[in-house]
């Protein structure tokens, strides 16, 4: 089993080896370099060519090994051969790869093998050697981008160097500062757009350029996918008579290095209306970068609305420019319904306008006109030309009739003011005829019974508003709310009155109240009252003090209870003492002075302290 | 003879231009030479002064009127362009927005009506619904029954009312007296609710509500894409219609409770008093 095994292997082995030999004999794989020796930083081109014998391209070539170098370019050339010989025709695919590799490091390299796929496997070109000197250890080896002849990558190579200049091709040549950057914005090539003016009003032309910036030490590619700038919110017009082909303006040094530059688009844009308009930018792709995609800048314009005042009646937003009409009249005379031909030229730079107002004249028809135009780029970089308008005008009454003239107001970009252009449309005599065919269009009445026309304004009345005042609000939810408030508190008060005289009054008030009252019934000559007022006043500080209520109680009780309240038994004798004497005078049959009632009633004071 | 001749295209030509230069400074002589334009059956140039007087700020009743009618005269005179029944709905729309004239009111419903009769014939003529007046809301309705003033003083008297009554409930001794001031003060209570609300809205209407006349035959709805709203049919000109939001060119407007975007374009905004 296992030698079965280990034959059906041998056997496909055998068929694989045989393909692939059968593959090599049908492609010449080889390699070369420009230079055995160079010194240090300086560059060498390997190349590698593959030729095959069948119709198959050879393809994806590798460098292979290149320790001590960096490559800084890479570029492959296909090419098909097709030979005749004594009627046999023999055809080949070849494939030839360049490696531009910058020497890094001292010694000696060896570069490759480089290899490309053919037939399903590797072919390899074999080997190169290259020694890598000091700097100055042998002469000067031209740059292999520099020297005619030696870039196969370099499309100027040669347009700008002499032969005998063994330094940099490209010192010394000329620049235009015009078009001088900065830094640049992509490596090899870029785009650069500009705009000649940020700020327009509506119609006003913007000149839109687009540059291609090629750096004139690297191989160019024709540009693939190529995006036009798109500006929606404008009427884009060309000002190139041809686009296809980008035309070399000059050269500019972007950080610090020379590059071509070429204007590949010129547009001139009308802004059809006011507002921050955005330009979207150019895009292509370069096939020669490793990132090829490529765009420009994103562009704005402030577009704003031509002041109103002076603004012409008829004026359209969007009639910017400079223009003129002139106008021409035929025949000059007619017979009555007959037709006249009218050629208005409308000619000038800017937004040139599609359309015309016609003057109204009783009995003259105008009928729709045919329209020729001839516009494009013209002096300054400004797009404009002629626009014609051919109307044909049926006159329906008889005698001289003026056609009025034709008046076009616009915004002239120039003068920053408006201006009207106008023509004459001139004079037909028109003599008395048979209608020739129907007449004027007879329609339907529309709107036949509308109002007459008022000719005086109204004016305007400067209205207020009760609503706008705050005051309105207030009043509005203030005065009932305000009711509700003044009743609800006045009902508070109300009750809170009435519960504070319900109240019971302390006996700290009492007392003060009977003290009171003793007092003033001490001023005057009563001695019984006075006596009856001492009693009371006594009795209820006695109560307010002690919490002993003397009435009721007399002798040894009073005396005990107010010992046993707390008081002094002096002055308890005292008090009581002085009740005694205050009742005594008071149910005494005759009258009682009120001087011993008052000494009474400050001995009474003392012992109550 | 000839002297003469020059002498009188000179002086004409001179006046002729103090006209325009007046018209170009002076509004009042812009309005002059539109009446005039329009008195002679030149509807285009009556426009075009009477655009000029729009566009130099001048809001009046009678300029929007006299630009209903230059449009429904370059209608009637055969010189249509699209979008003209429109923008004659709208002048006569205008007037009736901001005139204090009854005459004026009554002249500009009726001319409205011809131009919005003249628009359902034409659609009916094509086929489409004639539906041009979708009416208001209930409640815009009710607002719009009196002037902003008449519901604010409603209100002011409904709320004297009110504390009257509650004054008089308070004091009067209980029986036919206190039932008085009680029944009145709640129906004054209430009054004065529903006014205030119609009074608010009124208000907020004045200062917040944007409504435009589409001056674009058989415009399209569309929807926040901005595509075609397929459901809802093409719109007729000289339609009034909510404006709700105005962004990038597009107006988001309500009609008749749908919703949905118009180019902005195909509105002209209603001006104010």
């Amino acid at each position: 089993m296992i030698r079965y095994v280990f034959c059906c292997l041998f056997a496909l082995l055998l068929v694989v080896a045989s393909e692939h030999e059968a593959a090599a004999q049908n492609i010449d794989v080889s390699s070369s370099v420009d230079a055995s020796e160079i010194e240090l930083g300086d560059t060498v081109v390997y190349s590698l060519q593959a030729m095959s014998k069948t119709k198959e391209q050879p393809s994806d070539p590798q460098l292979g090994g290149h320790v001590g170098f960096t490559v800084v370019q890479t570029g492959s050339s296909p090419s098909h051969q097709v030979s005749i010989i004594n009627g046999h025709m023999t055809e080949g695919h070849g494939l030839t790869t360049q490696w531009a590799l910058r020497s890094d490091k001292l010694g000696t390299f060896v570069i490759g093998p480089g290899s490309v796929a053919f037939g399903g496997a590797r072919y390899s070109g074999g080997t190169q050697r290259v020694t890598v000197v000091a700097p100055g250890a042998r002469p000067k080896r031209r740059d292999p981008f520099g020297g005619r002849g030696n870039n196969p990558f370099d499309p100027f190579r040669g347009f700008f160097q002499d032969d005998q200049d063994q330094g940099d091709p490209l010192a010394g040549i000329q620049t235009d500062p015009k078009y001088s950057m900065a830094t640049e914005r992509a490596p090899v090539a870029f785009l650069h757009a500009t705009i000649d003016k940020p700020r327009v009003v509506v119609g006003e032309q913007v000149t839109l350029s687009v540059y291609l910036y090629e750096d004139l030490h690297e191989r160019q590619g024709r540009p693939s996918d190529v995006h036009e700038a798109t500006a929606t919110d404008f009427v884009k017009r060309s000002l190139l008579q041809d686009e296809s082909r980008a035309i070399l303006v000059g050269n500019a040094m972007v950080g610090g290095k020379p590059w071509s530059v070429k204007l590949v688009r010129k547009s001139a844009l009308f802004p059809i209306k006011s507002g921050h308009l955005e330009i979207a930018p150019m895009s292509l792709t370069l096939p020669q970068a490793r990132v090829g995609l490529r765009e420009s800048e994103h562009l704005a314009v402030d577009v704003i609305e031509p002041p109103v005042q002076g603004r012409p009646p008829g004026f359209q937003v969007g009639d910017t420019g400079d223009f003129s009409l002139s106008a021409t009249l035929s025949p000059s005379k007619i017979e009555q319904h007959g037709a006249v031909g009218v050629n208005i030229e409308l000619r000038g730079t800017g937004n040139i306008p599609s359309t015309l107002q016609m003057p109204e004249i009783a009995g003259v028809e105008w009928l729709e006109p045919q329209i020729r135009e001839q516009l494009g780029p013209v002096s300054q970089d400004n797009y404009g030309g002629t626009r014609t308008f051919n109307y044909v005008a049926r006159v329906h009454k008889e005698g001289s009739v003026d056609l009025g003239e034709v008046r076009l107001p616009y915004f002239d970009t120039r003068t920053r003011g408006y201006s009207i252009a106008r023509a004459s449309l001139g004079i037909i005599q028109v003599t008395k005829g048979e209608a020739r065919d129907a007449g004027p269009d007879v329609t339907e009445p529309v709107l036949a019974n509308l109002p007459t026309l008022r000719t005086s304004l109204e004016g305007r009345k400067d209205q207020s508003f009760i609503t706008e005042k705050p005051a309105y609000w207030g009043a509005l939810f203030g005065s009932p709310f305000a009711c509700v408030m003044a009743i609800v508190l006045g009902d508070a008060v109300r009750r809170r009155r009435e519960r504070r005289a319900n109240e019971k009054p302390s006996a700290e008030k009492v007392a003060k109240d009977r003290h009171g009252e003793a007092e003033s019934a001490l001023k005057g000559s009563d001695g019984k009252a006075a006596a009856a007022a001492m009693i009371r006043a006594i009795e209820a500080e006695v109560l307010a003090q002690y919490e002993v209520n003397l009435r009721g109680t007399s002798g040894a009780a009073a005396l005990e209870e107010l010992l046993e309240a707390g008081m002094l038994e002096d002055a308890a004798k005292d008090v009581l003492a002085a009740v005694a004497e205050c009742e005594s005078a008071r149910f005494s049959p005759s009258d009682v002075a009120v001087d011993p009632l008052r000494d009474l009633w400050k001995r009474a004071k003392k012992a109550l302290g | 003879m000839r002297l003469r001749a020059v002498a009188f295209v000179l002086l004409f030509g001179a006046v002729a231009s103090a006209d325009e230069t007046d018209e170009q400074t002076d509004p009042a002589a812009l309005f002059q030479g539109a009446t005039q334009a329009l008195g002679a059956e030149r509807p285009n140039e009556a426009i075009a002064k009477l655009e000029a007087l729009g566009d130099r700020g001048v809001v009046d009743a009678v300029v929007s009127y006299d630009r209903g009618l230059a449009y429904a005269a370059r209608v009637r005179a055969g010189g249509e362009q699209p979008g003209d029944l429109g923008r004659a709905a709208h002048g006569f729309e205008e007037s009736r927005e901001l005139t204090n004239d009854k005459h004026l009111l009554a002249d500009a419903t009726n001319a409205l009506a011809a131009v919005r009769s003249e628009i359902a014939r034409r659609r009916a003529r094509a086929g489409d619904p004639v539906e041009i007046t979708h009416g208001f809301s209930l409640g815009r309705s009710i607002v719009d029954l009196l002037p902003e003033n008449a519901w604010a003083i409603f209100g002011l008297i409904t709320a004297i009312a009110l504390s009257i009554a509650l004054i008089a409930r308070r004091f009067a001794a209980a029986g036919r007296g206190r039932v008085a001031a009680t029944t009145t003060a709640a129906i004054a209570g209430g009054f004065l609710v529903i006014t205030s609300i119609l009074s608010w809205a009124a208000r907020d209407a004045r200062l917040h509500l944007r409504e435009g006349i589409i001056v674009t035959p058989n415009a399209r709805l569309l929807n926040a894409q901005h595509l075609v709203i397929d459901s809802v049919s093409p719109l007729p000109e000289g339609i009034r219609t909510r404006i709700t939001e105005e962004t990038g060119g597009y107006s988001r407007v309500t009609l008749a409770g749908t919703d949905g975007y118009l180019p902005s374009s195909a509105i002209l905004p209603l001006a104010k008093r």
